[in-house]
């Protein structure tokens, strides 16, 4: 199980170096920062003292390798536009990112499951059709797209809610449902789809059978077996969740992190931008590897087989 | 087990329950009874260090942090166009005391923010070394102010600039870019990086906190030579997306918002309580030519594109009614240096039919890129403009490129830039700035001058007696009509949509001037 677990997090920081390295190479390779960072009428002679400043006038080899040495000794790097240290800019950023995604989370487990478990049992019935033709329209409907019809509607028209910003909880509704509906569509297909597998399973049969009630027989027999892939949905989705969230951020004035990564890609703010992918790398990891766990507690037979596998 | 129906009561009453919460719908007011004036912004500088923040979203904050010694009367410029107007700020009076030396003579009594009297200390700091010097880490302050070689303390209330060669325009720099005071207590306690992030200026707004691409609030400096702000508080938020900027307007949560685009001005009209207000900006939208390519390398190919533009209806497209057409690189703000008929180039198709001809056009392709989310408005530009070539037989290939940097990547002809004036001179901006042998043009070898455009700005930059700095300046314009190394599109319109109790202009600079005397709440 140790090594098992070695073995899964060495695998994970390869992973979030080769995204880091990716995120270094392509941002000095897709055009001159500088000319991103001051206004395009500035003279010629800022720029290159910017250069020299920030270490662009060396060659790419020695920049890559400061770069790693900086990152061994913990060191993130500092933004091109004030001197900040990076990894402090995006840290100020995720609580934002994660009361939002937070929010959305719950609001899409509260409505996807039992709006997906509604439609399995009611499979092929009005209340099945009506559930999942909502699901593909909250799925359909662009984030952009839903948000602007409610700051419309909440914002415009009956002045019930704040257009943007961040602070009291009004202002986290409307971005919570434009992007936790969008994310319960999703789930509540998935769900539909486990349950609908469980519920043909020979056990959910015996345990009718034996007369259990039916809800007894859901909690018990259903959504433990329907579980799996409905977690590994959720843990690619709580990865996302970090940086998945720019244009609803962006339409709502929300400063989390995605919005940052918005702004710093077009400054070329190139040690933040770097910082947000990493943080980005290690959430959608992390995710995933709590996913495996998750699957070991919840199935039995998968406990057996890891535990085989790493002995 | 929840039911659909129960799940939908649930999300109904946390909407209630925060609607109570308040969103700020009501027009927001301080203790003191004085307003809060609610700002929304597509974005904010990074830095509120003065030299720090010359772009058109960070010039708003420092205008509201700082004074200068002296200020450009934008009013009154308007009131009596071609007559520059400059009014007394910090410094009641700037004289030229001798050919290489300026005197400024302090207001007695203002207060700064840290409850300091302004003084020659004040001046000393903000001119120091270590912000103008070689070795400044603020470029911008070099360009401005490099050649200031001595800040010499006559009194408390008196202070010398020595300068290297002389500046005619000395009292056009105090009254523009890059000369807002900073105390020098402050500063000298806090340090360069400490000062950034707790700035002290004598400004009608002190800061009371900055969260950096996210929003800066403002409180009232009410000690202000000029009297009590009409503001209690000033909260500047980052909304990038415009169409909430709009809506958060007409739903009451802002009192201005910057940035809206043309085709939502209509919008306006149905509401009593908001307006629009379209402003052309000091700030021009250019296309310029690469010599090196072989499409564009003649002067007439050059010319015969500049004629192919109908100006007009490519401005009208973009701006909507209200735009502006430029007369070559000038502003009427220039005074006895502007020349209203030096028009650059004109829509005229039977010059360009000519030209091309004579250049002996053979239906080449000319690769036209532009980048839509950098330049607001590029886009269709670039459209129509292309359009209009292929009338006149010109085979245009039109490119989009992300972001101003990809734009200049190899493998095009003809592409945008922007150019600006800083102060009402032409040397502040386009033809020695944008176009001149430090230009970005001119470093990366778009523009290789033909004639002896270099020389003759060279000779303007030393010329002081001002006949001879008109002959020198319309010299520079007739050159830039045989060379057409750019064609000039239109003045950048900037929109501001507020509401209609707010007493304010947009300048057309990116300042955001809310002073007692032209900032008010009806």
């Amino acid at each position: 199980m140790l090594r098992f677990l070695l073995v899964r997090l060495l695998r994970a920081l390869l992973t979030v170096l080769g995204c880091a390295t990716l995120a270094f190479f392509v941002l000095r390779l897709s055009g001159d920062p500088l000319v991103a960072l001051l206004p395009t009428d500035s003279p010629a002679e800022l720029l290159e003292r910017y250069r020299v400043l920030w270490g662009l006038d060396r060659p790419l080899p020695e920049q890559y390798l400061r770069y790693l040495l900086a990152l061994a000794r913990g060191d993130f790097g500092r933004s091109l536009v004030d001197g900040r240290d990076a990894l402090g800019l995006v840290i100020e950023r995720a609580g934002a990112t994660l009361q939002l995604g937070g929010t959305v989370f719950a609001l899409a487990i509260l409505i996807g499951v039992p709006a997906g478990t509604v439609a399995a049992l009611r499979r092929g019935r009005p209340s099945d059709y009506l559930t999942m033709s909502a699901a593909i329209f909250g799925y359909a409907m662009p984030n952009f797209f839903l948000g602007l019809l409610l700051i419309l509607l909440f914002a415009m028209q009956l002045r019930l809610l704040p257009s943007s910003g961040y602070g009291t909880p009004a202002h986290l509704v409307m971005p919570a449902i434009t992007l936790g509906t969008a994310v319960a569509a999703k789930l509540a297909r998935f769900v539909r789809t486990s349950v609908l597998d469980v519920l043909g399973q020979p056990y959910v049969r015996t345990a009718h059978g034996k007369r259990l009630g039916s809800l007894a027989v859901i909690v018990r027999h259903v959504f433990p077996n329907a579980a799996i892939p409905v977690i590994t949905f959720l843990g690619f989705e709580l990865g996302l969740m970090i940086g998945g969230a720019v244009v609803t951020e962006n339409v709502f004035g929300w400063p989390g992190i995605g919005q940052l990564l918005v702004v710093s890609v077009a400054r070329r703010d190139l040690a933040v931008v770097q910082t947000v992918v990493m943080v980005i790398a290690v959430s959608v990891v992390s995710a995933n590897l709590a996913v495996d766990l998750a699957y070991g507690w919840i199935d039995p037979r998968v406990r057996v087989a890891g535990g085989r596998h790493a002995g | 087990m929840f039911t659909r129906r129960q799940t939908l009561g649930l999300l109904a009453s946390t909407m209630t329950l925060t609607a109570l919460d308040g969103t700020g719908a009501r027009r927001a007011f301080a203790q003191d009874g004085r307003p809060v004036l609610r700002v929304a912004v597509q974005a904010l500088g990074p830095s509120l260090e003065p030299l720090e923040s010359m772009t058109n979203v960070g010039l708003r904050a420092i205008d509201c942090l700082f004074d200068r010694p002296l200020r450009r009367n934008f009013v009154e410029e308007e009131r009596h166009p071609g007559k520059p107007a400059i009014d007394p700020q910090l410094a009641t009076s700037v004289t030229q005391v001798s050919p290489l030396v300026w005197e400024m003579t302090l207001r007695p009594g203002v207060r700064l923010h840290d409850g300091t009297t302004l003084s020659a200390e004040d001046v000393l700091a903000t001119f120091g070394p270590d912000r103008i010097g070689p070795d400044s880490p603020y470029p911008d302050g070099k360009i401005l102010f490099g050649h200031v070689t001595e800040v010499e303390k006559v009194d408390d209330m008196t202070v010398r600039l020595h300068t290297r060669q002389e500046d005619v325009v000395m009292r056009h720099r105090l009254a523009g870019y890059g000369p807002w005071i900073i105390g020098a207590k402050a500063y000298r306690e806090l340090g360069p990086e400490g000062f950034k992030a707790q700035p002290v200026g004598a400004g009608p707004y002190k800061l009371k906190e900055f969260v950096r691409d996210t929003r800066i609030v403002f409180a009232s400096h009410d000690d202000y030579w000029m009297g009590a702000p009409a503001a209690a508080e000033v909260v500047i938020s980052v909304v990038p997306e415009v169409a909430t900027r709009v809506a958060g307007l007409i739903s009451g949560e802002y009192d201005i918002v910057t940035n809206v685009l043309p085709d939502q001005v209509p919008q306006f009209a149905g509401y009593a309580d908001v307006e629009a207000e379209t402003v052309p900006m000091d700030l021009l939208h250019l296309l310029f030519f690469d010599y090196n390519r072989p499409a564009v390398a003649d002067a007439k190919m050059r010319r015969a594109l500049s004629f192919a533009i109908d100006y007009d209806a490519v401005a009208k497209a973009v701006w909507g009614p209200r735009y502006r057409r430029p007369n070559n690189f000038q502003i009427p703000a220039f005074g006895d240096l502007y020349d209203p008929n030096r028009k650059y180039f004109t829509y005229d198709p039977d010059q360009a039919r000519e030209l091309l001809s004579a250049a002996g056009y053979a239906g080449g392709e000319i690769v036209l890129r532009v980048p839509p989310s950098y330049y607001l408005g590029s886009g269709d530009a670039a459209q129509i403009i292309q359009a209009q070539w292929q009338a006149l037989g010109i085979n245009t290939r039109l490119e989009f490129a992300e972001s101003a940097a990809q734009q200049m990547q190899p493998g095009a002809d003809v592409r945008m830039i922007s150019s600006s004036f800083r102060y009402p001179d032409p040397l502040s901006g386009g033809v020695i700035v944008h176009l001149g042998r430090n230009s970005y043009l001119q470093k990366h070898k778009f523009f290789i001058p033909r004639t002896d455009y270099n020389e003759v700005c060279d000779q303007f930059a030393a010329a002081t007696a001002p006949e001879e700095r008109k002959r020198l300046f319309w010299r520079l314009l007739d050159l830039l009509e045989e060379e057409a190394p750019v064609t000039i599109l239109y003045a950048v319109n900037e929109i501001v949509g507020k509401r209609t109790k707010v007493n304010w202009t947009q300048y057309p600079l990116y300042y955001m001037d809310l002073r007692p005397d032209v900032f008010s709440f009806a």
